[in-house]
């Protein structure tokens, strides 16, 4: 990713992904708190980072927050603060690992297992013989049942002596490598794994704990910390079948964890259950206005500071960047979106930077993709929310319907919700709605 | 223009200048093919979904792994790869969106209004990390069926066809069709230098050259003409020997080719002056301007905005040297014989009119000065536009005159102007830009603040020395005022 000085680099300034940790240095925005909470010293981000800190008994967390809030970008700067520090962390990118479409709790202990055995590897951390015969021999079975050994996972060891050699973790985390394969391609394998952690998790647990304490012991004291992305994507009633009914297992470990979590959950009258296991945090959206109505001015601030932060302001005519921030929301991907096109218009005005009638031309693409989400039944929903009724909703069902089409739009974890501006825009021309 | 063509232009801009990215196509299958049929000879590569193949992002990512350098990759008829199972095939790229980010790559999707729709309704994730869509109307046209890489103005759509800008040229290709190409790729380059990309409009007329020399010789005056491109974008950059040895090249065949009296020669020499003068070489600078102006005069008159702009130089030149008197006159020659020519290039005045009020503002005649810098900028803004560079050079002048009349405020926010212009559009480490930060230390040191001017006198010593030597008269000028600055600083 590059700074943008010139209009042609404004693709590759604004990509829709999260900010890689090696990029947070030059392009990332740290003061968005305000805007997302209503208080810069409330912070969701921070309350995790502190915690991790901290051994506690309850320190697996729930991570919620709606498509491209930045849970991403929050969580790589908080790995990247905490590996300054001394500490350890594995992102675990669940949608590489798994097969999402048939997800078990169990998997996500066998990826905690390997996670903890690459860090291990990576420190240096001696693990002592009788960890890794446990956690080879709990594996041992069942590849010999299913003949998926491959060479140089089973080492010899002489008792007493601790793994100092690197080929013994290396032959671990080859072992693992083609667990992991087989949890995404084999039916067959995946079910004889799942079934073994299903009658010995704690015992698995229990392994994982011992390679989780000789990594502490290895950091001075700092505890390993995992974090387990694209969860959020999870169906609905898969998550909670994984989380709902395996809280005791998945939040049974003594060191931290952070699952990313699909926020339409939350709404659920009994994800108040879960509370006894995972502390959950909410990062919201950041906002460009307020429930009443008024533009939020630090909202629309932190939004330019963020642009700027990725290209020229030289780039931009200022009318286009305020129209830019009060047409989408606060949704940064959809910004990016309309910025790109709106880039690719002004470049062939042979123009050097946006301008207004650019912007306004992406936008309207924008909104014919947003609008392509919603039925006439969602018309009278749309409109009570733009309306005022922002607060208490009592359609959930479709309100999870819009948030997840991101035509509702959700703000500072109070639950207050608002309708995209461009889909305002289009319930307007249909007369649904007053015009302002 | 159709809406095609400017999808079309779309689909270039993501070639020509996207790193990574995913994107999504939409088009009939029949539209899909046309399509990629014109970039056949693009580096791209296409993977063709019509046996309905489910889409695995494992299938699709070792497919990617044996190409790995191509420019893009197309997924050709994806919406076959929706068909069968959807709900599944859209989780699967939902889930695998990241992953897919991930690549590096630009990857674009290409699939009817109707997988389009399907996917913007029920892959909501995925769809959120859309780069660019690019929509197709469904009626082929003539055009559809022209390669789009080496026909004159539709070869802008793709410039990038290699690894990086440059040509993958095919020499099967008729010589006339490789020459029209090398016209093409040099207004492509003019455009890349414009936009201050040097180093991909050289490589570019690098590419030019290659087509030109192979077919039109070493000594072709064509051939001459992309050595004097490659050493004006050398110029633009600041490595002036290299644009002097590229200048040389280009003059020793256009003289062998056309002769000295030639006003291509003149050109030339015209140009190399300029160079020159840049690094100091004030006497060498004006035998070629002279010998410029001889040719001129001899070929085309001395009412010619040619011989015009030479008068201009030599002005200038005087100026170097001090000499005020001289420079009035040939300044107000140039001046005059482009207020004669019925349509004058409005630039060419703004440009004397500049000059003439550097005349005044080294004379100390600042209310003139400031008069003839506002008369160019007023033709600058409105030609050029305000964040133009040519503009940075008239906000840095003004700036000198409110700095000689001891409004440092008022000159510290002129040179700002210019500063901001000149790091943008030329990088920090140009001697353009060294010489505002050069100027911004002079503020500062006349306001008393020592240790500010020191940090700027440095900055611009460190590039001056870099880039012009130690032994030009600037960097020794930008040298003298850091020696001074820690004298008094301690």
């Amino acid at each position: 990713m590059k700074f943008a000085e010139t209009i042609q680099n404004i693709p590759n300034a604004f990509r829709p992904g999260p900010l890689k940790i090696e990029e947070l240095g030059q392009f990332y925005y740290d003061k968005t708190m305000s805007v997302r909470t209503g208080d810069a010293y409330i912070s969701p981000i921070e309350d995790i980072y502190e915690a991790c800190k901290v051994p506690s008994e309850q320190n697996t967390f729930l991570l919620l927050g709606h498509k491209g809030c930045g849970k991403s970008t929050e969580l790589n700067d908080m790995a990247s603060r905490l590996a300054k520090e001394g500490y350890e962390i594995h992102m675990v990118q669940c949608g590489a690992d798994l097969d999402l479409n048939n997800p078990l709790y169990a998997d996500l202990l066998i990826l905690m297992g390997e996670a903890l055995v690459t860090i291990a590897d990576r420190t240096g951390c001696r693990l002592d013989t009788d960890t890794i015969e446990t956690v080879e021999n709990f594996w041992q079975e069942e590849a010999e049942e299913i003949g998926t050994l491959t060479d140089g996972s089973s080492v010899e060891l002489e008792s007493g002596v601790s793994s100092e050699s690197p080929e013994i973790l290396s032959g671990l985390l080859h072992l693992f490598a083609g667990i992991k394969s087989d949890l995404r391609y084999s039916e067959e394998n995946r079910t004889c794994y799942r079934n073994r952690i299903a009658k010995r998790s704690s015992e698995w647990i229990f392994a994982m704990e011992k390679i989780a304490d000789a990594i502490t012991e290895t950091l001075d004291g700092r505890q390993p910390i995992l974090i387990f992305e694209d969860l959020d994507k999870l169906n609905p009633q898969d998550a909670w079948d994984v989380f709902y009914r395996h809280a005791a297992t998945l939040a049974g470990v003594s060191f931290p964890v952070i699952y990313t979590f699909p926020i339409s959950l939350s709404y659920r009258p009994d994800f108040a259950a879960l509370e006894g296991y995972f502390t959950w945090k909410t990062l919201p959206m950041i906002k460009q206005e307020n429930s009443d109505g008024t533009p939020c001015e630090a909202g629309y601030e932190t939004i330019r500071k963020i642009i700027f932060m990725r290209a020229s302001s030289a780039l931009f005519e200022e009318e286009a960047v305020t129209l830019l921030i009060q047409k989408t929301g606060g949704s940064l991907r959809d910004l990016f979106m309309v910025l790109n096109a709106g880039a690719q218009r002004a470049n062939r005005r042979r123009s050097e930077r946006v301008e207004q009638e650019d912007v306004q031309k992406a936008l309207e693409q924008l909104k014919t993709s947003l609008t392509r989400r919603i039925e006439r039944r969602h018309y009278p929903f749309l409109a009570e929310i733009y309306r005022g009724n922002r607060e208490r909703i009592e359609d959930q069902k479709m309100l999870l319907e819009m948030l997840q089409a991101n035509t509702v739009l959700e703000y500072n974890g109070k639950r207050w919700h608002n309708v995209h501006p461009l889909v305002a825009d289009f319930l307007k021309e249909q007369d649904l709605i007053g015009h302002d | 223009m159709t809406d095609n063509i400017l999808s079309y232009q779309r689909l270039g801009w993501i070639l020509n200048h996207s790193e990574e990215g995913l994107f999504l196509l939409t088009a009939s299958a029949k539209m899909q093919a046309a399509i990629l049929k014109r970039y056949g000879d693009a580096n791209i590569a296409v993977y063709d979904y019509q046996a309905q193949e489910a889409y695995t992002f494992e299938t699709l990512a070792g497919w990617m792994e044996n190409d790995p350098d191509v420019r893009a990759y197309f997924l050709q008829n994806f919406q076959n790869a929706l068909t069968g199972s959807p709900e599944a095939a859209l989780k699967r790229l939902n889930f695998s969106r990241d992953m897919l980010a991930n690549m590096g790559k630009n990857i674009i999707f290409c699939m009817t209004k109707e997988a389009d729709d399907l996917l913007c309704r029920k892959a909501c994730d995925f769809y959120a990390y859309i780069g660019l869509p690019i929509d197709f109307a469904d009626e082929l046209t003539e055009e559809d069926a022209v390669p789009l890489s080496f026909t004159g103005e539709t070869g802008r759509y793709v410039e990038d066809r290699s690894t990086g800008v440059g040509l993958d040229t095919n020499w099967n290709q008729p010589k006339e069709t490789l020459l029209a190409s090398a016209i093409a790729v040099t207004h492509q380059a003019k455009e890349l230098a414009e936009a201050y990309r040097f180093a991909d409009a050289r490589k570019l007329l690098q590419n030019v050259l290659e087509i030109r020399e192979r077919l039109l010789g070493v000594d072709h005056p064509d051939t001459a003409e992309t050595c004097r491109d490659i050493a004006s974008v050398c110029q633009e950059q600041g490595d002036y020997d290299s644009a002097l040895e590229w200048y040389d090249r280009a003059l020793e065949t256009v003289k062998n080719t056309l002769g000295e009296e030639n006003p291509r020669t003149a050109a030339l020499y015209n140009n190399i002056a300029a160079v020159l003068q840049s690094q100091g070489h004030i006497g060498s600078a004006m035998t070629m301007f002279q010998k410029a102006q001889a040719v001129y005069e001899s070929r085309l008159g001395t009412e010619h905005t040619e011989t015009a702009g030479v008068y201009g130089n030599i002005g200038m030149l005087y100026y170097d040297l001090g000499d005020y008197g001289q420079a009035h006159r040939w300044c107000a020659r140039a001046l005059e014989v482009y207020e004669k020519i019925p349509e004058p290039d409005e630039l060419d005045i703004a440009s004397i009119d500049n000059n003439i009020a550097l005349l005044y503002h080294a004379q100390g005649k600042f209310l003139q000065a400031l008069q003839w810098y506002h008369k160019s900028l007023e033709i600058e803004e409105k030609v050029l536009g305000r964040l133009h560079p040519g503009i940075a050079s008239t906000y840095n002048n003004i700036a000198g005159v409110y700095e000689c009349q001891g409004d440092y405020a008022e000159a510290l926010s002129w040179y700002g102007k210019a500063l901001i212009i000149r790091e943008e559009k030329l990088g920090k480490e140009h001697p353009d830009t060294a010489t505002v930060y050069n100027n911004i230390a002079g503020a500062y040191l006349r306001m008393g603040k020592e240790k500010q001017a020191l940090t700027y006198y440095e900055k611009a010593y460190a590039i001056l020395r870099r880039k012009l030597g130690e032994t030009h008269r600037y960097t020794q000028n930008t040298k003298r005022g850091v020696l001074y600055c820690k004298s008094r600083i301690g």
